[in-house]
């Protein structure tokens, strides 16, 4: 994973970190590991993306292509980073799809309701697991046009 | 001598030749000689120091003035004082004589002297305020006559009266009146010298201030010339800005105007355009998969040319809304690292093209500028790299830079087939191609999107090569930054 | 079952052969899925809301995937995201714009309205396949919908 933090295609926001090497595993097979960060909470996720915080003085040189997003994370939520986003115009743009172990209707709505732009549930099956993560890095990462900064 | 009847006898006045104050014109001279001396030192004396300085300073800042008023007052001198000389000397010779002859003091040496010594500073008085008196004006010098006259008929009638000749008492008053006469003469003389000195000093101050009222006047029409000239020239200044600051509202007006319509039509290409484009594109493999087996060989390869004609066409269509899009877009002026740009760049189109490259990038130093933009200068040069050495056995590719004064200087290297440099002039040039498309695909835009970036950068580009051994192409940005 | 049950795909798109490329495209594709073509923006909203020509339409059959053209005559592609994705009952369809303008001014309109997703058609057929075979792959096989 990169260091460089100035040119970031896809933010992993995933406090599980098996689910995090996975996941970069998945990515890397796609040859699209070297523009992906990781952060560990929802406050660590709004800090890149707004330079704040830890991420003072971050000078993105491109716009998130993706955030990957967690639901279920200490200090702050994915929904509430999911609100955060949504209802800012500077980051409206962002495409956020909430990756998560919780496949429960009622925070799939909730998530379409705020905006979310995809949400998948994690495949408990690695193979499925690395197939879903490998067809994600494609659309969002080839296919989508995201506004660009 | 003559005697008064009614009074008794004087002594005999012994007669001192010595003593007689016969006016001879040798003693005449050297008392008015003395007179003058005293006069000059008397002069002197009262005149205050600073009025001095101010006469001194009058004459050093106008000399002019000083020296027609000196040829003046010695012209007038000249001629009065020898009047004035010859009567003074007449009425004080017989004075003198008729002093002499009364004897008035032939026994107190010292009234004697008294009265000499008054008699002389009388005469010297009277000769110094008849110079003076005459000097300025007729009416002063009459007055100084009639004085004198007075004096002298007062004198005249004393010695008349011979109270002066026998009386002590009568002497006193005499020397009384005499000296009050003096000082009375004195007095006036201090006010005249005072006077004349103010008068002399008046005109001199007169004069300068007229002289200066005149510089001031004249230097007050320079200054209002130059004052119009440069008025007149920064008007002119003004004019002329005005005019180029209207003209380029103009053309600003018109550039807009311009800018407006270049991107309504390339929004109009980008969509109106592509459109049939795809269609084409979109039908002739429709074609080919679905009837290519019905066709034959020659059917299947009439296909393949619109195929690729029509790819061409889009591919020219995109080039050109990129290339286009350049001027138009604001530039972004920030720090981008080329290193990891140029690498990331690199192994993109590795990938891409399923290279065989070997692929060597040194470190590069950072430069200020649109990242986005010079990302695209890499993926051309990159890509044209990989693509001319792509016929090449054992293609690479090195990426460096070299450090100027003032710019960096990136360099691509790869060793494939390079081109003529007889035609490098060309290289840059829209749709200008060196080789064939069938040889190695594009459209020949670029290398012009590439100098259009770099120039945007403040930068120039530019190549070397030789046939069959591959090219160079550099791009050298300045250090400071772009537009 | 007729046309319009069970429809995974609604694309709304003006030109014909446009949406004929597209169609020939997704088929190719490893997912099978149910595709309905609408021509203008109108139609489109009547399909999702089961109203005008699409009255008696099943509400809850709705589509996985929305492929919107911007430029369409009538209703344009945003005025159509705008009633669908103000609408609560309608914010949570996908939509994914799908049109031959790459303009930034499109994408950033098209994200605030709250567009899932912005795809540029390609010219080149091959990149058009391409690009359908992705689509398809993410939003009608991985992508979740309520």
């Amino acid at each position: 994973m990169t260091t460089d933090f100035e040119n970031i295609d896809l933010l992993l926001v995933e406090d599980n970190e098996h689910d995090a090497e996975m996941t970069m595993r998945a990515l890397t097979k796609s040859h699209l590991l070297n523009k992906v960060y990781w952060v560990r909470d929802g406050v660590e996720a709004l800090d890149f993306v707004r330079c704040t915080g830890s991420f003072e003085g971050r000078d993105p040189q491109r716009a998130l292509k993706l955030m990957l997003l967690d639901l279920k994370m200490p200090r702050l939520g994915g929904i509430e980073v999911l609100r955060e986003l949504k209802t800012d115009p500077k980051t409206i743009g962002i495409p956020v799809v909430v990756m998560t172990s919780s496949n429960q209707d009622r925070d799939v709505t909730e998530s379409y309701q705020l905006g979310v732009n995809g949400y998948v549930t994690k495949p408990v099956q690695v193979g499925s697991f690395m197939e879903a993560v490998a067809e994600i890095g494609m659309y969002w990462l080839l296919t989508n046009q995201a506004p660009a900064r | 001598m003559s005697k008064h009847a009614s009074e008794p006898h004087p002594p005999p006045m012994e007669f001192r030749p010595g003593k007689t104050a016969v006016a001879t014109p040798v003693a005449q001279a050297r008392t008015n000689a003395e007179l003058e001396q005293l006069l000059a030192e008397r002069t002197i004396e009262r005149d205050d120091v600073a009025r001095d300085e101010a006469l001194t300073e009058l004459a050093r800042t106008n000399a002019e003035l000083e020296q027609r008023l000196a040829e003046r007052t010695i012209e007038r001198d000249d001629v009065a004082r020898d009047e004035a000389r010859a009567e003074l000397a007449r009425t004080n010779a017989e004075l003198k004589q008729r002093l002499a002859e009364r004897t008035i003091e032939r026994d107190d040496v010292a009234r004697d002297h008294a009265l000499a010594e008054l008699a002389r500073t009388n005469a010297e008085l009277k000769q110094r305020l008849a110079e003076r008196t005459i000097e300025r004006d007729d009416v002063a010098r009459d007055d100084a006559l009639a004085e004198l006259a007075r004096t002298n008929a007062e004198l005249k009638q004393r010695l008349a009266e011979r109270t002066i000749e026998r009386d002590d008492v009568a002497r006193d008053d005499a020397l009384a009146e005499l000296a009050r006469t003096n000082a009375e003469l004195k007095q006036r003389l201090a006010e005249r010298t005072i006077e004349r000195d103010d008068v002399a000093r008046d005109d001199a101050l007169a004069e300068l201030a007229r002289t200066n009222a005149e510089l001031k006047e004249r230097l007050a029409e320079r200054t209002i010339e130059r004052d119009d000239v440069a008025r007149h020239d920064a008007q002119a200044e003004l004019a002329r800005t005005n005019k180029a600051e209207e003209q380029l509202r103009l053309h600003a007006g018109e550039l807009e105007a311009l800018n407006a319509e270049l991107e309504s039509f390339s929004y109009s290409v980008s969509h109106d355009l592509r459109a049939p484009v795809r269609a084409v594109l979109g039908y002739t493999r429709a074609i080919d998969e679905d009837y290519g087996h019905v066709l034959d060989e020659e059917g299947r390869r009439l296909l393949a040319v619109v195929e690729a004609e029509a790819s061409r066409m889009g591919d020219l269509i995109d080039d050109l809304l990129a290339f286009s899009r350049l001027g138009r877009q604001p530039m972004a002026n920030i720090f981008v690292n080329m290193t990891s740009l140029a690498r990331e760049v690199a192994a993109e189109q590795i990938v891409a093209s399923e290279g065989r490259s070997l692929v060597d990038i040194a470190d590069l130093p950072g430069v200020r500028g649109d990242r986005v933009l010079l990302r695209q200068v890499w993926v051309n040069l990159i890509s044209n790299a990989v693509k001319y050495s792509s016929k090449t056995a054992d293609p690479q590719l090195h990426v460096w830079a070299t450090r100027e004064a003032a710019r960096t200087v990136y360099h691509v290297r790869d060793n494939g087939v390079g081109f003529n440099m007889a035609y490098a002039s060309r290289l840059f040039g829209v749709f200008q191609r060196l080789h064939r498309t069938d040889e190695f695909p594009g459209t020949g835009v670029g290398l012009a999107i590439v100098m259009r970036i770099v120039q945007r950068h403040g930068g120039t580009v530019w190549a070397d090569a030789r046939l069959g051994e591959g090219a160079t192409f550099s791009f050298a940005l300045p250090t400071g930054g772009g537009e | 079952m007729s046309d319009i049950d069970n429809v995974e795909v609604l694309l709304v798109e003006d030109s014909r052969h446009d949406a004929e490329l597209m169609m020939r495209a997704l088929a190719k594709c490893d997912v099978r899925s149910k595709l309905h073509w609408v021509q203008d923006g109108v139609d489109a909203l009547d399909f999702i809301r089961c109203t005008g020509a699409y009255d008696g339409r099943n509400f809850d059959q709705r589509p996985k995937l929305v492929l919107l053209d911007l430029k369409m005559p009538r209703l344009n592609g945003l005025d159509v995201m705008r009633e669908l994705k103000s609408d609560e009952r309608t914010r949570t369809i996908p939509i994914v714009v799908m049109t031959s303008s790459n303009q930034s001014r499109d994408i950033m309109e098209s994200y605030q309205l709250g567009a899932n997703g912005y795809v540029t058609k390609p010219i080149q057929f091959g990149d058009l396949s391409d690009a359908i075979a992705r689509i398809a792959a993410y939003w009608l096989r991985v992508n979740q919908v309520p």
